[in-house]
């Protein structure tokens, strides 16, 4: 009995030195108390190194089209919502395009064309090699000379500068109140990946690439030794639901917590179900461009293009989910000129116009689409066809569309412009301005390049904004450059457990959804 | 029942959780007021500083459709100060024209959103900054060089307002058109509160610990001592006396455990006393026993002697006895004896002296007797143990006293006609002393006429003590003798004699037996 009390005794003043212990801990070592209660936590497999991954089970995400490949310049939707997952910029923006530091801590302008930065230390690769100023020099190098770049328009005039272990500076060909927001796309990459065609995806970002079964998913899981906050997600699961029907199927299934690209005609039966629906401004513009060397290079024929397509009917045909626009960029986008006037549906005047030009002769125009938009094609064609035109449809792959339009075989070209930046910015540089990689019409007009110039140069907001206002009155107003059609909105469906809150630009982070 | 140290426990507990809570309940309203009117100072200085180019942004960007960039400068606005939950924008009329939380980033569209409210409504087309608190209780703000005033709508009246009330919006006008209105959130301030209380609560529980300790230390203390003492009152009640409590506390108790410990020493040495008294009784009792029963149940009668005999035996019965014995029809021997030391040994020695005297007076005469009787008792007693002894012969029939002394006291003899009493000293040695007292002691012959009276004592008569000083005597003794003598029988004479003593003694303690044989010569 002896031996049980002293037993007792014993566990007893043990059990009163741990809680007494840990109580003085907590109140007068706090610092030392929470490192104590990491490494316990640690130790009996709570968690990971570093702060606690919250969730053991797998998000799962649903995207439209399965990507070929995952290539960190790529600007297509599907690939970049990869390549976000586990790659990073320097900077990045936030849901609605702040700037924020990522791999770079700091940044300045130490003259109007450079900017020195701070790169961020200990931040390690997938491959567990540390980031280092030549990673980011490779980085740059292939958005601006990888052949599949889409990026190249972005990062032209760029050149960047060792200033030591960890600084470097980027220069730009003129004054850049943009540069921020470009390089926010450059994903960097490991310098030996610079010039490779394939290879295995190793970024800086929070998750790491598992696996991947064609047509279906990629899998990823949480990189434990990643610099920032740890996701609240172990794993993460993108699937990929191309019909419309099948996504759906998967969100009332509950095979996956957020998808984008959610059907119209799916909202009510979703939210019925109890799934949350956001919907968002995708900050792309739908529109024809005109192909200036073609047969509407008659400003008649333009006008009569413009006036037979009905707004309306592009936001009857998506179900609402569109709304008509006047120009050539979103609202909300900078650049976006209230005071531009809806423009104008007359079909009876559009025949007229025709008519004028060509008699009673049905006017051949070519007009080249992408594959998969089938639907505002047919209503193209009716609509063309009814004024006089004698339209021919031409659905292409987006190598065939490329190569189309740097022919300038098609007289119109359907095309649509995403402003990943809320910005004109790019736009003008890219798809008007006279050298933009993207001017498929091969639109020329002096003044507004002039005018594009001086807002890419101009680092007054204020001032800024006037520039694009003005230049995107003048492109409308001209009606030389093509006709804006829509603009579309994007449909998110999640469950209603999950804080996620759609981006501004589109894509969804797995590392923001909690 | 609960232990001491349960109770002791309790009540610290107790009492530190009480001290600790009150204290903690205090400092937690303190700061949570201080919090809230730092909130206050906080978002009114926000709403000063920022309404202006929250409208400037408004037309720059929500009016031209920029909403994407509209709400992340509300959001960045909002980054810098927890607090302000909502930022809505209200035109002079009061329609709503942006609300941070319900429009975020999209235009609303639907029917306008009026404000008629009174309160709001004017607030909205004050010039003067406002604040509603969570009572809707509105007031105005001046701000000037001494701080913030609070004021009525006209700008004069102050009015009573406290800034560590809970407020719900703070309202603002940017200019003719707009104001701007910034709703309050505490939920930080909770938090931080949250994170008070819980450390408060850590901070009682670590009291709680503390106090445990505490009270288990020092119950431990006294508990430990007190069973100390609880288990020595057992062990010392089951009569092991010896048992100490070794209590080093420096306080109340190890007085109380040196208490204990003289107090088992006390009850140890009275036990033991008692014991030993007890014996000491038992033995004394056995002595006097033995000696009631040795002494002579009736004296002599004889025609010529008056006999009178008797012993006040003291507390711690002494060796002393006598005899009487009728050896023949006229001669009568007799003794006094008094044996060395007390008690039972005494008793034994005088039983057995008894014996042999008895034998050897019958056999011999009283010469012979003597030495014979001392080498008995020099063979059979301790080395330490004597006997005095005054044998006398009377031969009734020639009307002769012989004497034989073996070192006792002298006798008294009184001589009726001189009228003076004379010391007859026998000489002698003390039976036991040698192996043969054959050369020491002799029989002498006493002259003992008609009238005369003879007196043998033990030395309690001499000796008898009335302080630690003085004693009767054997002049007081002779005096006394000569006093009494001449009373008309032996028995008068010694109860006088035994009378006269214990009156000079009073109530001091008699150490000796007190022995006396008075004989009157008749005829």
């Amino acid at each position: 009995m002896d031996v049980l009390a002293s037993i007792k005794k014993i566990l007893l003043a043990s059990a009163y030195s741990v809680a007494l212990g840990v109580v003085v801990a907590f109140l007068f070592f706090p610092k030392e108390f929470d490192a104590g209660k990491e490494f316990a936590s640690q130790f009996l497999g709570l968690s990971d190194a570093g702060d606690a991954v919250l969730e053991e089970r797998e998000l799962r995400i649903g995207l439209v089209s399965f990507p070929e490949v995952i290539e960190p310049t790529s600007l297509d939707v599907s690939v970049r919502s990869l390549a976000l997952q586990m790659y990073e910029p320097l900077v990045r923006t936030n849901a609605y395009f702040g700037i924020q530091p990522s791999l770079a801590i700091s940044w300045g302008r130490v003259s109007p064309t450079i900017w020195k930065f701070e790169l961020r230390p200990n931040v390690m690769f997938h491959d567990n090699s540390p980031l280092t100023i030549d990673d980011v020099i490779g980085s740059f190098q292939r958005a601006a000379a990888f052949k599949n770049s889409d990026l190249k328009a972005t990062v032209k005039g760029m050149s960047i500068e060792p200033k030591g272990k960890m600084s470097f500076e980027i220069r730009t060909e003129y004054p850049d109140p943009q540069l921020l927001e470009k390089i926010s796309t450059v994903l960097i990459l490991p310098q030996q990946h610079e010039k490779k065609t394939t290879f295995a995806p190793v970024g800086t970002g929070p998750y790491t690439f598992l696996a991947l079964k064609q047509q279906s998913h990629f899998s990823f899981q949480a990189f434990a030794s990643y610099w920032g906050n740890k996701p609240a997600f172990k794993k993460l699961k993108i699937s990929f639901y191309p019909r419309r029907d099948d996504r759906e199927k998967a969100l009332l299934n509950r095979d996956v917590d957020v998808v984008s690209g959610v059907p119209p005609e799916s909202i009510a039966k979703l939210q019925g179900d109890g799934l949350r629906i956001d919907v968002r401004s995708s900050l792309e513009v739908n529109y024809l461009v005109f192909n200036q060397g073609g047969v509407l290079k008659d400003a008649g024929l333009r006008q009569a293009v413009s006036l037979v397509l009905d707004s309306k009917t592009f936001v009857d045909l998506a179900l609402g989910y569109a709304d008509a626009s006047s120009q050539y960029v979103s609202s909300g986008v900078l650049g976006f000129n209230t005071t531009i006037p809806a423009r104008v549906f007359d079909a009876k005047r559009a025949a007229k116009l025709v008519k004028t030009v060509s008699g009673f002769d049905l006017i051949p125009l070519s007009v080249s689409f992408v594959k998969g938009q089938e639907v505002i094609g047919n209503y193209l064609q009716t609509q063309l066809q009814s004024i006089g035109f004698d339209p021919v449809m031409v659905y292409r792959t987006l190598d065939e569309f490329r190569e189309n339009y740097e022919k300038g075989e098609s007289d119109l070209y359907f095309f649509g412009w995403k402003s990943d930046l809320g910005s004109a910015a790019d736009f003008y540089a890219q798809a008007v301005h006279a050298k933009g990689t993207y001017n498929l019409g091969k639109f020329s007009d002096a003044s507004i390049d002039a005018l594009i110039d001086l807002g890419l140069r101009e680092f007054d907001l204020k001032k800024r904004q006037e520039i694009y206002q003005q230049i995107m009155k003048k492109l409308v107003e001209s009606g030389a450059y093509g006709v804006p059609l829509f603009e579309s909105k994007v449909i998110y469906a999640s469950l209603p457990q999950l804080l996620f809150i759609p981006r501004a630009d589109g894509f969804i982070l797995a590392h923001d959804i909690r | 029942m609960f232990s001491l140290r349960q109770k002791l426990i309790v009540a610290i507990t107790l009492l530190i959780v009480l001290i600790l809570g009150t204290a903690a309940l205090l400092f937690v309203r303190e700061k949570e007021q201080g919090l809230v009117e730092d909130t206050f100072y906080s978002v009114s200085t926000f709403a000063d500083i920022r309404t202006s180019s929250i409208v400037e942004q408004y037309q720059q960007f929500w009016l031209q459709k920029n909403y994407t960039n509209f709400y992340q400068r509300i959001q960045e606005a909002q980054a810098t100060l927890d607090a302000v939950r909502s930022i809505r924008l209200y035109s002079y009329s009061g329609e709503l024209l942006y609300d941070s939380e319900v429009d975020r980033d999209k235009p609303y569209a639907g029917a306008p959103r009026i404000e008629r409210g009174a309160p709001l409504l004017s607030q909205i087309q004050s010039k003067l900054p406002s604040i509603q608190n969570k009572g809707e209780k509105v007031v105005y703000m001046k701000r000037d060089s001494r701080g913030i005033s609070f004021v009525d709508k006209g700008g004069t009246t102050p009015v009573a307002f406290d800034a560590k009330d809970r407020l719900k919006f703070v309202a603002n006008a940017a200019d003719n058109q707009y104001s701007v209105v910034y709703g309050i959130t505490y939920d930080s301030l909770g938090s931080r509160i949250a994170d008070i209380r819980n450390r408060m609560i850590v901070l009682a529980l670590f009291g709680i610990l503390l106090g445990i300790g505490f009270a288990w230390f020092f119950a431990s203390r006294i508990s430990g001592s007190i069973n100390q003492l609880v288990s020595g009152a057992a062990i010392i009640a089951k009569g092991d006396f010896t048992y100490r409590t070794d209590i080093h506390t420096g306080d109340e108790l190890e007085v109380l455990g040196s208490a204990f410990n003289a107090m088992a020493e006390e009850v140890d040495k009275r036990t033991k006393n008692m014991v030993y008294q007890e014996r000491v009784t038992k033995e004394l009792e056995l002595a006097a026993k033995i000696q009631t029963e040795i002494l002579p149940r009736k004296l002599p009668s004889l025609a010529s002697l008056d006999i009178s005999a008797g012993i006040i035996p003291a507390e711690e019965v002494g060796g002393d006895a006598y005899d009487f014995l009728e050896v023949e029809k006229t001669r009568l021997v007799f003794y006094l004896g008094d044996v060395t030391g007390h008690g039972v040994p005494a008793g034994i020695m005088v039983s057995v002296a008894n014996a042999i005297l008895y034998y050897l007076s019958h056999k011999m005469p009283i010469l012979q007797a003597m030495i014979e009787a001392n080498g008995v008792v020099k063979a059979k007693s301790a080395n330490n143990m004597f006997m005095t002894l005054a044998m006398l012969q009377w031969d009734d029939a020639a009307k002769k006293l012989t004497y034989v002394n073996a070192g006792h006291e002298p006798l008294l003899v009184y001589s009726a006609a001189k009228k003076l009493v004379d010391e007859v000293h026998g000489g002698g040695m003390a039976l036991g002393m040698i192996p043969d007292n054959s050369k020491v002691i002799k029989e002498m012959s006493v002259g003992f006429e008609v009238g005369d009276c003879l007196v043998i004592y033990s030395d309690g008569l001499p000796e008898c003590w009335k302080d630690e000083k003085e004693n009767f005597g054997m002049g007081r003794l002779k005096k006394a003798v000569a006093d009494y003598a001449s009373l008309p029988s032996a028995l008068s004479i010694r109860n006088a004699i035994l009378s006269e003593i214990k009156q000079f003694a009073g109530t001091y303690k008699q150490m000796d037996d007190m022995t006396i044989v008075v004989i009157k010569r008749k005829v």
